[in-house]
């Protein structure tokens, strides 16, 4: 090359005067684009506990577990951090506006015990009042209710659940006696029990 | 039914227009029979039947979309304002005006949240019926000279399943559902109760 380097000299130059690109970073924290795909998180404000995120996972990186006791159920939604490969399917099927799971910018993720790796999120369950079988979390049934509008009203599942949330209503003490006749028609009941008292099988 | 028209898998024909929506009973491969009667009837905890197709995958085998299919069909009430396809995030589910105003379940946009499933007022669509990651059934037409096969109808804990020839009369709340499958389902309109 004939010319001296114009370009690298023009740079030796301006970073006289600007400073390097390069972060301080060991004695600074490192701040990540907005976009920087780090690890993903739940969001306890939005998570309605669908699961489709755990359908969807190409890494099986999201498991649950349905624990029934006591007449209270509780869904625990594991997400397996060292599994997770940060693909974000997760967050584009999240069905509560892409916020119930979402990739944070978390990057510093350097840990020892692998046992501990993962990071989890409780959502309340309802269960049927004929069969005791889980039906779907409380929340989902609650987003479900609110996107159907009126056409809720059809469904004592979805309007109930609407109900005890606003208050309004309390728990059927009628729902320990299984009758198989139209007053079970009228209970917090999964699709299967739905569907044999409508279908009166 | 053959190579030429494309995979015999029924949903394969329903997406693509091609399930027969009159199919005629005459000659042909033996259909295969699924009694919904009995997977819904509440004996049933959990489909648990070997699939000749060879998933490896738990809970998730050929049958469900045998199940999905016929139950769309044959079970499902057609509502005017279906509240599943309203519940739906993706829209994944489309009520098809034409052929029987049958449900259609885009499986390439379900996330498998199962909203449509707890928004459905009557209880057809089940939940376990609607997985993510889809098999078809291909009602195993090339398989069936082989001993044992198809493995759904010997594993079949119920005994839901055979094969019954083409040319039969289906009996009674019996139905054909496109050119392989027999589907037997009590009416919700027949009901007396």
């Amino acid at each position: 090359m004939k010319l001296p380097k114009i370009r690298e000299l023009l740079e030796a130059v301006k970073a006289l005067v600007v400073g390097p690109y390069t972060s301080r970073f060991p004695r600074k924290p490192h701040v990540p684009f907005k976009s920087f795909r780090g690890q993903p998180q739940f969001n306890e404000d939005f998570c309605v506990g669908c699961l489709a995120c755990e359908e969807v996972c190409p890494a099986g990186a999201i498991g649950h577990n349905d624990a029934v006791s006591g007449g209270k159920a509780v869904r625990t939604i594991y997400h397996y951090t060292d599994t997770c490969i940060f693909c974000g399917e997760c967050e584009a099927a999240c069905i509560a506006d892409h916020k119930g799971i979402k990739l944070s910018t978390e990057w510093d993720l350097a840990f020892f015990d692998r046992n501990r790796a993962f990071e989890s999120i409780d959502r309340d369950l309802v269960t049927c009042e004929r069969c005791g079988a889980v039906v779907a979390a409380r929340r989902h049934l609650q987003w479900i209710t609110d996107r159907l509008g009126e056409l809720a009203f059809s469904s004592p599942t979805l309007y109930q659940t609407k109900l005890k949330e606003l208050g309004l209503i309390d728990d059927n003490p009628a729902a320990v006696h299984r009758e198989n006749a139209r007053s079970d028609r009228l209970k917090t009941l999964c699709a299967h029990c739905r569907r044999q008292t409508t279908a009166g099988a | 039914m053959g190579v030429e028209s494309g995979m015999p898998t029924c949903a394969e024909q329903f997406h693509h227009n091609r399930l027969n929506p009159a199919p005629k009973i005459e000659k042909g491969p033996a259909r295969l029979f699924i009694d919904l009667d009995r997977c819904a009837s509440g004996e049933c905890s959990g489909c648990r039947l070997k699939c000749s197709y060879g998933s490896t995958e738990k809970n998730n085998n050929g049958i469900f979309s045998v199940a999905e299919l016929a139950t769309f069909v044959l079970v499902c009430r057609k509502c005017e304002e279906a509240h599943c396809v309203k519940a739906c995030p993706v829209e994944a589910l489309e009520r098809r005006d034409e052929a029987g105003k049958v449900l259609v379940r885009h499986n390439l946009r379900c996330v498998g949240c199962k909203s449509c499933s707890h928004a459905c007022p009557y209880g057809t669509i089940f939940p376990e019926n609607l997985p993510f990651l889809v098999h078809n059934c291909d009602f195993c037409l090339d398989r069936r000279n082989k001993k044992n096969e198809p493995l759904c109808i010997a594993t079949c804990p119920l005994g839901a399943l055979r094969l019954v020839p083409a040319d039969k009369e289906p009996g009674e709340n019996t139905y054909p559902v496109g050119d392989n499958l027999l589907v037997h389902s009590t009416h919700w309109r027949n009901e007396k109760a």
